[in-house]
């Protein structure tokens, strides 16, 4: 802009200067020529006055064709004077234009009158007396334009010579003017510039201030941030938290495994009630197994869009959840213990009599088929009792991390058989009905599954103990499982009265409970719950008809070996 | 001594065998039964026990219902004793919980069992059984 005014200036000067130069040229030219036309004038004017003193004593025929040659001239310089360029320069010409024109009528009627005169001397002389009368008031006009245009001339030659003495006065100022000006705006941008440079100092060391602030700040969080290029998954920064976990810096191949199980996961359609942590479980190079809750934003780093990956730490908090199932289940068996010792003390009973019966029998010598039968007996009993010890040790067995396929139907049968004999003592109808596809799979642990399924079945059952029961329909405790779209639904449902209003929006809260202190940890359904969110499933749970029922929805597999065809 | 006889109750069929030959074996007529309905049934058509033996865990009807049943039945249609074998694991029971004259935890030992219920009917005086005063 600055530039553009300055070069705008110039040329304006330049512009200036040019028809300044041309002006004056005219102007020299035209009154020069103004001050001649005038002269021309008033010398006919002279001239015809001199041809008429003449005629006026010598009346002869030359005189008069003399006088009437000057007034014939001085008629024809007369329109000169107002209709011509050079005459139009001369100063109020329009003023003395009509008295001008007044001259040429009566120098007109003169020339007409010549022609026409007497030969009579007398005569002639009284004629040309009246035309010199006639004109002589004339003459004081052509004086005075004559002297206006020479003074005016005059004027101008003093201003030409003023001119020529400073021929560049204008250019000179205009050039300091515009010069002047141009540094003017030149020392103001300048200024403005320092200014706008101040402010771009000040901006840059608050954003580098911000930026190490940024920095400290990520490194001090105790979660671990990781800044990747989207397209190549390069690790651009990486805080301590996050080398720590992964175990090496930025650059290393282990990094690719996290980033882009990260941005897959992140990249996954949006689940439940639009929550945008998700859980990632990283296999660290060195066997540790990490859970990591991640979180993947967009931002700008150092003027480049980077994906930001910051991830928590839940393997210990997964550890202690772990531990807690086990301690919950730990319990339940505590919980359960009587109906296990009552259960173990059937075969021990028998086994204890049969070799009574049998030693008694040895006595007596009684044949060696009977003794043999009580032998068989005896390790039938064993055998059973072995099976009651293995579901406790299974069921007591420390969850793993880890969630791998197990087969569904296999998983439903341990659990029903933990608890079929607590059933079948207590009266209650176990029933279960199995549509599902052959050698279905679902994702988890196995263990674990089958906990909540004991733990909704150990429930139902003591629901029968507990409240007062509307129907008096036989005791039945329902378990079902079919496909249901993209996932298998397993229910179980009882007609024990369902659950009271009071607990029943807070069913899967830990420490909410329905039973008496020494039955009821409290955390059965809100592990229940943990246990089947790790599956990717969910649990409901609510009243139906005359009981409770609770619905797990998993996702779930056929594997390719597994025979196609219906419902097992 | 008399003949002494005893009904045995229990849903465990085996258990239930090695009790009713272990009494055979020194003399003792034994029946034996799966469930209450089946002991009421038998005992309402004339047969009367010295013992009922019954367990207190068996599905349709439990040990203590057959017991309160007994008890309503007609004198002369009541066994002399009733006596509960249980494998309840709480050492705090005591048989009058369950309106008997004994209870025995399993695994049963057999002599200690048959040395009570001789004391019961021979050497010691009988228990204090409710059925046998009415």
């Amino acid at each position: 802009m600055l530039i553009a005014t300055s070069i705008g200036m110039l040329v304006a000067t330049l512009e200036l200067y040019r028809s300044q130069s041309a002006q004056q040229a005219l102007l020299a030219t035209s009154i020069r020529t103004s001050g001649w036309v005038a002269y021309q004038a008033e010398l006919e004017f002279v001239n015809t006055h001199m041809a008429l003193e003449i005629a006026r004593v010598i009346p002869g025929d030359a005189q008069l064709a003399d006088l009437s040659l000057r007034m014939e001239i001085l008629l024809s310089r007369l329109p000169i004077l107002y209709d011509s360029e050079e005459g139009r320069m001369i100063a109020q010409i329009d003023l003395f234009k009509p008295r001008i024109q007044e001259i040429e009528r009566l120098l007109e009627t003169c020339l007409d009158q010549l022609q026409s005169l007497p030969p009579d001397a007398a005569a002639r002389a009284s004629a040309v007396s009246r035309w010199r009368d006639e004109l002589e008031p004339y003459g004081p006009i052509l004086k005075t334009m004559l002297r206006e245009s020479v003074l005016f001339n005059e004027q101008i030659g003093e201003r030409e010579r003023q001119l020529a003495e400073t021929p560049a006065t204008i250019p000179v100022v205009l050039g300091f003017g515009s010069g002047g000006v141009l540094i003017m705006l030149l020392l103001l941008q300048l200024r403005r510039d320092r200014r706008a440079l101040g402010e771009i100092r000040t901006a840059r060391a608050a954003q580098q201030g911000l930026e190490t602030s940024l920095k400290s700040l990520i490194d001090a969080v105790p979660a671990g941030i990781v800044l990747v290029r989207p397209g190549t998954r390069e690790v651009l920064f990486a805080n301590p938290r996050a080398r720590s976990l992964i175990g090496s810096d930025g650059g290393h191949p282990d990094w690719a495994a996290l980033t882009s199980a990260a941005l897959a996961v992140s990249g996954e359609t949006e689940s439940d009630q639009g929550e945008d942590r998700k859980p990632l479980v990283l296999n660290r190079p060195d066997g540790r197994i990490l859970s990591l809750l991640t979180v993947v934003r967009d931002m700008v780093w150092q003027a480049e869009p980077v994906k930001l990956i910051a991830m928590a730490d839940l393997t210990k908090l997964r550890d202690t959840e772990l531990q807690l199932v086990h301690a919950s289940k730990l319990a339940s068996l505590g919980e359960m213990a009587s109906a296990i010792g009552h259960e173990l003390n059937q075969p021990l009973s028998v086994i204890r009599l049969a070799a009574e019966n049998a030693l008694r029998g040895l006595d007596r010598s009684i044949g060696r088929d009977v003794t043999a039968s009580k032998l068989v007996r005896i390790v039938g009993q064993v055998e059973r009792a072995q099976r009651i010890t293995d579901q406790i040790r299974r069921y007591g067995r420390l969850p793993s991390s880890q969630n791998q396929h197990f087969p569904l139907r296999p998983a439903l049968d341990l659990a029903i058989g933990f608890v079929a004999n607590q059933y079948r003592l207590a009266g209650i109808a176990l029933l279960g009905s199995f549509d599902l596809p052959a050698g279905i799979e679902v994702s988890g642990d196995q263990t674990m599954f089958e906990q909540v399924i004991v733990n909704l079945l150990v429930n139902s059952k003591d629901a029968f103990a507990e409240g007062p029961r509307r129907s008096s329909a036989p005791l039945t405790v329902h378990v079902s499982a079919k496909i249901e779209g993209s996932v298998v639904a397993i229910s179980v449902s009882d007609n024990a009265g369902g659950i009271a209003q009071i607990v029943l929006d807070r069913l899967f809260q830990p420490l909410v409970t329905t039973k008496p202190a020494e039955k009821g940890t409290g955390l059965g359904l809100a592990l229940a719950r943990k246990i089947v969110r790790d599956m990717a499933g969910e649990i409901v749970g609510g009243n139906r008809d005359d009981g409770a029922t609770f619905v797990i929805t998993v996702p779930f597999q056929i594997p390719d070996c597994a025979a196609p065809g219906g419902p097992s | 001594m008399p003949p002494r006889s005893v009904l045995i109750c229990d849903d465990e069929p085996e258990l239930a065998e090695e009790i009713a030959e272990f009494f055979i074996a020194l003399g003792w007529s034994a029946r034996i039964v799966n469930s209450g309905p089946e002991a009421l049934r038998l005992l309402e058509s004339g047969f009367s026990p010295t013992f009922l033996m019954t367990d207190l865990r068996m599905p349709g009807m439990t040990g203590e219902e057959l017991i309160a049943r007994v008890r309503r039945l007609p004198a002369h249609l009541r066994p002399r004793y009733v006596v509960v074998v249980t494998g309840h694991i709480w050492e705090t029971m005591t048989p009058a919980e369950f309106d008997a004259d004994r209870l025995f935890t399993k695994p049963i030992d057999p002599d200690a069992l048959v040395a009570e219920l001789d004391r019961m009917t021979g050497a010691l005086p009988a228990g204090p059984y409710r059925g046998e005063a009415s």
